[in-house]
């Protein structure tokens, strides 16, 4: 019988490790195997090196690493039945959140939003990506695991664009296109040359490519083409510099009046026209935030400068310039209103009124006409004061 | 990659016998206590007589598959500068290990019937 010694051990853990196995629990399994076979089979003045090489010859076929590779597999097989668990309970879970929250979006209950962002959030993060790799793990070819990782990835980030898109957060369009045109111009062709070749699989590739392309292409016509939006742009641009020119016209002309008539100290006109000011500089602030300029001028087409559909809130927020501005607006509506009885500033369902800023979706555009709509109330109620003397 | 199987078993064919290896695992375990993979081996060996002989390609990825599963714990002792790691039955082993066997006694009871085999008279 054999008596290995220290030296000896290293080696052997040495040389497992160095045939490529990895986990620690495995390799003292296999040291100990080892010396248990060493001990009990070499006499004891034999040839350890000659004998150990011999005894390790006969643990694989090809490599070492194979007995490491087969148990990693047997450890992912026991896993499968959890992802296979977890892929149909998280499918169970998005196509429940989503239905509520669908039904409680169009019965206008609270909590549609958090229902339908968990139900999106559950398909495209779990869902999706589980049932691409419990799939992938029954293709065989590489090709196969390629065609499916596209359409994984596409379509959880399609999901996620609409996610991206209905809490208004930037990018989702760009997420949404690349999505879409990933599916239509890499997925379709390589799924579709791939099925059709194969007699089994020629009906389905077919069906299933032409459903797949059918799809795309309706939220394809659902999109504003990009001139389509760059004319809608223009056209918001243009009328803000209609009404613009439109009030200004109606200021110069109620200043001549004024100054011919000699009494136009009065607190409402005062009142007035600080509102009016402040709406002003209101409007100039959200400009220059919405397309880095404090005005627009009739070249903005060459100037490539235009009004588009953000999301006002973040630039009138608590505590930024425009904020503070419709604060301070807000303030003097209300000590105008207390003062004017007669014909107070409607402020209802307006950027103006303090309770629906957060809550609702205001565009620069929409705020924009808000604040004209404002200017063109105070300048009539002038004009009417003026006409009244 | 698969080798492991095909040398589980050097005198039954791999095919037939696929599948068998947990529930020896377990009923050995259920029968000593506690075991280290080479002492499996050899007693495999020893109780049928050379005709079965487990590889360690074969044990120890289904030792840590059956550790994963919760079947089997272990227990860690140093032997001089090595570690030794001596696999026990887990409760619900003990419980899984007797209705392995039985499921195996059940199928080669229905393999029987099934291939019409007669026991040898002598």
């Amino acid at each position: 019988m054999y008596s290995i010694n220290d030296k000896q051990i290293d080696f052997i853990l040495n040389d497992i490790r160095a045939r490529g196995v990895e986990m620690e629990s495995l390799q003292h399994d296999l040291l100990d195997h080892v010396c248990c076979l060493v001990e009990q089979n070499l006499e004891a003045n034999g040839d350890f090196e000659n004998f150990y090489k011999t005894t390790i010859a006969t643990f694989y076929k090809e490599a070492l690493w194979e007995i490491e590779e087969e148990t990693i597999r047997l450890l992912t097989f026991k896993h499968y039945y959890t992802m296979k668990k977890m892929m149909m309970g998280s499918g169970i879970a998005a196509t429940a959140l989503l239905g509520l929250g669908l039904t409680f979006k169009f019965m206008y209950w609270p909590g549609a939003s958090i229902l339908i962002i968990l139900g999106i959030a559950s398909a495209s993060l779990l869902f999706i990506p589980l049932l691409f790799t419990l799939k992938a793990k029954e293709k065989q070819r590489t090709q196969e695991k390629i065609i499916l990782t596209i359409a994984s990835i596409s379509t959880s980030l399609f999901c996620i664009s609409i996610l991206f898109k209905i809490l208004h957060w930037p990018y989702a369009n760009v997420m949404g296109l690349i999505a879409l045109l990933t599916l239509l111009f890499v997925f379709l062709p390589v799924y579709f040359v791939n099925g059709i070749r194969n007699p089994e699989t020629k009906v389905n590739t077919f069906t299933s490519s032409v459903l797949l392309f059918l799809g795309c292409s309706l939220v394809f016509m659902l999109m504003r083409s990009p001139r389509g939006t760059q004319n809608r742009y223009q056209a918001l641009t243009q009328q803000f510099i209609n009404t613009e020119e439109l009030l200004n016209n109606e200021v110069r002309w109620l200043k001549a009046e004024q100054k011919t008539s000699d009494s136009i100290k009065y607190t409402e006109a005062q009142l007035s026209n600080s509102i009016y000011e402040k709406c002003k500089d209101l409007k100039a602030g959200l400009l220059k935030a919405e397309t880095g300029f404090t005005e627009v001028n009739s070249d903005f087409k060459t100037k490539a400068i235009t009004i588009e559909e953000h999301d006002v809130n973040a630039m009138i927020d608590f505590g930024t310039t425009g904020g503070k501005l419709l604060a301070e607006i807000s303030t003097l509506i209300d000590t105008y209103n207390a003062k004017v009885k007669t014909k107070p500033i409607p402020t209802q369902q307006t950027v103006f009124d303090r309770k629906l800023i957060g809550d609702t979706y205001l565009t620069t555009f929409v705020v924009f006409n808000q604040i004209t709509h404002l200017q063109l109330f105070l300048l009539q109620h002038q004009k009417q004061s003026l006409a009244c003397r | 990659m698969y080798i492991c199987l095909i040398y589980t078993f050097m005198l039954y064919s791999s095919e037939l016998i696929k599948g068998t290896l947990k529930t020896i695992i377990l009923k050995l375990l259920a029968d000593n206590n506690r075991m280290y993979g080479y002492e499996m081996t050899q007693r495999v060996k020893t109780a049928t007589a050379n005709k079965i002989e487990i590889t360690e390609g074969a044990l120890y990825p289904t030792l840590h598959a059956l550790e994963s599963e919760g079947l089997v714990t272990t227990e860690i002792e140093y032997i001089g500068k090595r570690v030794r790691k001596y696999y026990k039955l887990s409760p619900d082993g003990a419980k899984r290990s007797q209705e392995k066997v039985n499921e195996l006694a059940d199928f080669m009871n229905t393999m029987k019937f099934l291939l019409d085999i007669k026991p040898k008279t002598t």
